[in-house]
């Protein structure tokens, strides 16, 4: 941080949203005294008419419209099962609504998760139908995939990450996935690992353990041997110490109703 | 600029016209992925970013008005400031300096490029080419990289109180470049 004098000095950090609030309080009092760090501050806004251009042309890469889409109407999905039982592990946990004001929390990230399903021999096909799906979730129930179930889940906590995840309960064949996909995720320390949990009234099951990646990415695949709509009450991650963990130890990031 | 203009679309969203995003995601796509690209120089990063750009611009979290300017200036703006969060994010990893050669590079021309925003990029990157190697470098880490007036003077060895009026004189230049060019252009 630089600090070395005048207010104007600032300016460069307040541009690019580098000063703590306190100290933008400060640059943004300093600024209504100050035509010459407005004049400045309104030159390099106008930037944006022409900088970006100069940056080299890249193709997005493929699936890329279709996960984007899919993750912007994801929002607007009602919520498929109505909340039979009130939260018991995680009290704080909120309820995601489909309100279009609220901040996404379905993102797919889904380069990590076609990388994750294929490392574990999981299908692409499972894959892409998930995309196709994740816009038309209720009605989707004839497909090879049956995709039983579809949430978003809240951050529980004010952390300055404001993580996100969306979890798909796939039945495959005799089998039913839960796929997690996780965005904006802390970074973790030594053996620390992100764990999901379905919870069963008090009870919580270990239902896949996944690291993030440096962009704050992650994705878990986790198989069950049966699922029962009725039996699950909440699905959360938390952040755990190790891969350890019986019951939850850390600290739970977000929630969901089921 | 064919097919209905920006605001039009915009406004389409903002009535949760499904569409009208599309066409606009379709528009913009491209030059969006290509700013978080450069700003980020990570292709799940630069994906993240749009994404949330157009979660952004379908919840109107923040609204766009004629008086804001260009709709482009203002969902680039938006994009500028999703990248700059991201990069906050990853400020702990080691910064990698971004050698524009080494870029990932898209040659081939989609149709769907606006003719006007070819020239618009011709116009800038012949402009931006003109400048001094150290001229390009401060615009670099100051505006696309978006670090702190530390680390500006940290990479480029500039003491503080140099780096503002550095950037200054890049900008002063570029400015005059790209009038020049544009002179020729239209001229």
């Amino acid at each position: 941080m630089a600090n070395h004098g005048a207010d104007c000095d600032l300016i460069i950090d307040y541009f690019n949203g580098h000063l703590s609030r306190e100290e933008k309080a400060v640059f943004e009092d300093h600024l209504e005294n100050c035509a010459e760090c407005r004049a400045e501050l309104a030159e390099w806004n106008g930037l944006i008419e022409d900088l970006p251009y100069d940056s080299e042309p890249v193709t997005p890469p493929e699936g890329m419209k279709e996960r984007v889409l899919s993750a912007v109407f994801a929002e607007e999905e009602p919520k498929q099962h109505s909340a039979s039982a009130e939260p018991t592990l995680i009290g704080n946990a909120k309820t995601n609504s489909s309100s279009p004001s609220k901040r996404s929390s379905a993102k797919w990230v889904l380069p990590a998760a076609a990388a994750l399903l294929l490392s574990l021999g999981g299908n692409a096909f499972l894959y892409n139908e998930l995309q196709q799906q994740s816009t038309e979730l209720t009605q989707s129930q004839e497909t090879v995939d049956e995709l039983l179930q579809y949430v978003t889940l809240s951050p529980t906590g004010e952390s300055d990450e404001n993580p996100t995840a969306s979890a798909s309960i796939v039945r495959t064949g005799s089998q039913v996935n839960v796929v997690i996909n996780a965005s904006s995720l802390g970074p973790l320390a030594n053996d620390e690992v992100y764990q999901v949990w379905l919870i069963e009234g008090e009870s919580p099951k270990r239902a896949g353990t996944f690291i993030a990646s440096e962009s704050g990415a992650g994705a878990v695949v986790f198989t069950l041997d049966e699922f029962n709509s009725e039996q699950w009450n909440q699905i959360a991650i938390s952040h755990e110490p190790d891969a350890q963990s019986e019951t939850p130890e850390g600290e739970v990031i977000l929630a969901s109703e089921l | 600029m064919s097919g209905p203009q920006d605001i039009e679309l915009y406004q389409q969203v903002l009535q949760r016209d499904k569409n009208a995003l599309e066409s606009l995601y379709d528009r913009y796509q491209k030059l969006i992925y290509s700013f978080s690209y450069r700003m980020t120089k990570d292709t799940t990063l630069a994906e993240e970013v749009v994404q949330e750009v157009f979660i952004k611009l379908w919840n109107s979290h923040s609204s766009y008005s004629e008086e804001k300017g260009k709709f482009s200036s203002w969902l680039l703006t938006m994009t500028r400031n999703t990248a700059l969060d991201h990069l906050r994010k990853q400020s702990s990893k080691p910064a990698v300096e971004f050698e524009e050669r080494d870029s990932l590079r898209e040659t081939a021309e989609t149709p769907s490029d606006l003719l006007e925003e070819k020239e618009k990029k011709l116009l800038i990157r012949r402009s931006v080419q003109k400048l001094k190697k150290e001229q390009r470098h401060i615009i670099e880490l100051f505006y696309f990289q978006g670090l702190t007036h530390e680390k500006i003077s940290h990479r480029t060895g500039l003491p503080l109180g140099t780096v503002k009026g550095r950037i200054r004189l890049a900008l002063k230049h570029l400015k005059t470049y790209i009038h020049e060019e544009g002179g020729k252009a239209n001229g």
